[in-house]
């Protein structure tokens, strides 16, 4: 167990020595308008990688010490030690569809797909029942706000309803 | 008329476990695009505090703290409502929290301008040097870990930066993406960060519990007795809780765990305590109440949010072409004091709502984690989209919500990353106006007394805990 947590936080921290090596690099190779003066569109960057840089060296500090982040308490039931990818992958995908899916078939179908897989990863396995509960959501969702707020959504392939 | 409808939805939400105000308000911004900004006002202060009014329900009834704040009320109102007293808990939560409010707001409505009017005389310098003090006090006090929060604000400085920069034209980090060119929405990135991010997190790493629901019997009415014992502690509790609302990074744990404290210090009724004493749910609601409206002091006379709810309630402001701050009490007064009337209002409604009412709330906890959590996830997702109508804001979105799971799985704090985000740009405006009225000379930012007193206090706070963590670890050698 400690050995999976020390590789997590070992990427989490090099992650941030990564953003912080990013951002260097694209403030270096900004360009920048003549006339910014003295106190031109670089300092606040390299002020900002800067810090990100120390900060994540501190994590590697800390990790190496032995202090790894605590993950957080939540009001849903304890945290198991092993991290459930099914169940993650099953989320982020779920969520992933809505962008792909909101532009090319409409914002209902994109909702009710996103809804669909989330509630599933969840443990909602009577699908027909849940199919259905994310149809109604987003068809709610749908009309309460383009007639009832007039925001705009696409409407996709269900365009004409 | 607006005021009841954002009452009703920001209990609503506020009642949802895993959802705090800042949550609440950033949800519920779709909805208040397209009314005037006075109605939204309105909307935005009864969201405020009826969201934290949620938070308490649950926490009494179910022992699920919505948010921090909550936690203490959770501790003696869940014990009041296992007893069968929760409709005596529910009560002394609203009362108190009303009280609270009023009071607090009342505070607000004098000191604000005073503070304001006192503000106009603070030079660039000092802001810079305030904002770094809050950057500090946020990144450091926030959390178990002082590196880690840190590790929060940095991300979130970084992400602010991205986009145009407004004083020289030039673009930075967007990698040559036209989305990337006005900056990342902050009101996505809050969404994402905690609807997102919780749900992934929960998706890998709770195990499916439920949660049990005490019922509710009787109504939500105090006796004769409990009134006597809450009264002091609400007043107790108002006074703790609104001066470390209006410093930087107070957060809500401190004011209502001092309150609680307190409480339990100076009860008659000591035994009680972690048994159901009505002070230990008096006194920190009260605390509670006055925190947040506490929070508003700094974000209504200078700009400066000192919590993720207030933060939200920035960008809410922003979305309206309101900038908060000292010109705002000149400019726009009248703006200012239809919020500070519809918080009167808002908190009116909520007490005279809320109590008969509580039972309609609890049903709403029966919904089947699954479907909370893919409604959540869909209102979310929503959310990011109607921004800009872009579906790179939702690509951004769900980075933002991996950037959430990552940082509850390694214990990093979520606030700092938000405050970093927003407070960032404002903070880099401030120094390069200071440093170009100085032509560069960097002794600038320190020349006048605030903002030598300001580094003082930034460096007390770094140092501080460190100083304190030796002393500790010397003693425990010896």
């Amino acid at each position: 167990m400690i050995k999976k947590d020390i590789k997590g936080e070992l990427a989490f921290a090099g992650s941030l020595l990564i953003l912080g090596l990013v951002v260097l690099f694209d403030t270096k190779n900004m360009l920048v308008p003549p006339g910014s003066g003295t106190i031109g569109p670089q300092v606040f960057p390299y002020l900002v990688s800067g810090l990100v840089i120390l900060v994540s060296l501190g994590i590697f500090v800390e990790i190496f010490r032995g202090n790894l982040g605590q993950p957080e308490g939540t009001e849903f039931g304890d945290i198991v030690d092993k991290t459930d990818y099914k169940s993650l992958l099953l989320v982020a995908g779920a969520m992933a569809t809505y962008p792909l899916l909101i532009e090319r078939a409409g914002f209902v179908v994109a909702s009710t797909v996103a809804f669909f897989g989330v509630s599933y990863a969840f443990g909602a396995k009577n699908a027909p029942k849940n199919l259905l509960i994310s149809v109604i959501f987003s068809l709610i969702v749908y009309f309460s706000f383009t007639r009832g707020l007039n925001v705009n959504l696409p409407s996709g392939i269900l365009g004409g309803i | 008329m607006f005021g009841l409808l954002g009452t009703i939805l920001g209990t609503l939400v506020g009642v949802l476990p895993g959802i705090g105000p800042a949550l609440a308000i950033a949800l519920l911004l779709p909805i208040t695009y397209t009314v005037s900004p006075a109605s939204a006002l309105i909307m935005f202060a009864a969201i405020y505090y009826g969201a934290m009014y949620g938070g308490s329900t649950t926490s009494i009834l179910l022992n699920t703290p919505g948010e921090s704040g909550s936690v203490i009320t959770a501790l003696e109102g869940h014990q009041m409502a296992k007893r069968g007293r929760a409709g005596a808990a529910l009560a002394t939560a609203a009362i108190g929290s009303f009280i609270a409010g009023t009071i607090a707001t009342g505070i607000l409505a004098f000191a604000a301008p005073s503070l304001a009017g006192w503000a106009i005389a603070v030079t660039a310098a000092d802001y810079f040097a305030l904002m770094l003090v809050a950057f500090t006090t946020v990144g450091t006090l926030l959390g178990s870990s002082m590196i880690r929060g840190l590790a929060s604000l940095a991300v979130g400085l970084s992400l602010g930066l991205i986009g145009s920069d407004l004083q020289s034209g030039a673009v930075r980090l967007t990698f040559g993406n036209l989305h990337a060119i006005d900056g990342i929405e902050t009101v996505t990135v809050i969404v994402s960060l905690f609807a997102l991010g919780e749900a992934l997190y929960i998706a890998g790493r709770a195990k499916n519990t439920g949660w049990s629901i005490i019922p509710m019997k009787g109504r939500a009415i105090m006796t004769r007795e409990d009134l006597k014992r809450s009264w002091k502690p609400w007043l107790r509790g108002t006074a703790i809780g609104f001066p470390l609302g209006v410093i930087p990074a107070g957060g809500s744990e401190v004011p209502t765990f001092l309150s609680y404290a307190t409480e339990k210090s100076l009860s008659k009724h000591k035994d009680e305590f972690g048994k159901g004493a009505i002070e230990g749910v008096a006194g920190p609601e009260a605390a509670n109440n006055a925190n947040a409206a506490g929070a508003l002091v700094p974000l209504l006379a200078l700009g400066l949010p000192t919590s993720a709810t207030a933060a939200v309630v920035l960008v809410a402001f922003q979305s309206y072409n309101i900038q908060p701050g000292p010109l705002l009490f000149v400019t726009n007064p009248d703006i200012v004091w239809t919020l500070i009337a519809s918080l009167f209002i808002g908190n009116t409604l909520l007490l005279a709502l809320n109590l008969p009412f509580v039972r309609v709330w609890v049903q709403l906890l029966k919904i089947p984690r699954p479907y909370l959590f893919s409604g959540i996830t869909c209102f979310a997702l929503l959310g990011a989209y109607v921004a800009n109508n872009a579906i790179f804001d939702l690509w951004i979105a769900l980075g933002v919500g991996i950037i959430g799971f990552a940082f509850r799985r390694f214990g990093v704090p979520i606030t700092p990353l938000i405050i970093g985000l927003i407070l960032g740009p404002m903070a880099e405006l401030q120094m390069r106006r200071a440093l170009q009225i100085s032509a560069g000379d960097v002794s600038a930012l320190y020349a006048t007394s605030l903002s030598k007193i300001l580094y003082f206090v930034l460096i007390m706070v770094i140092i501080g805990p460190l100083v304190w963590n030796f002393k500790k670890k010397l003693a425990v050698k010896k």
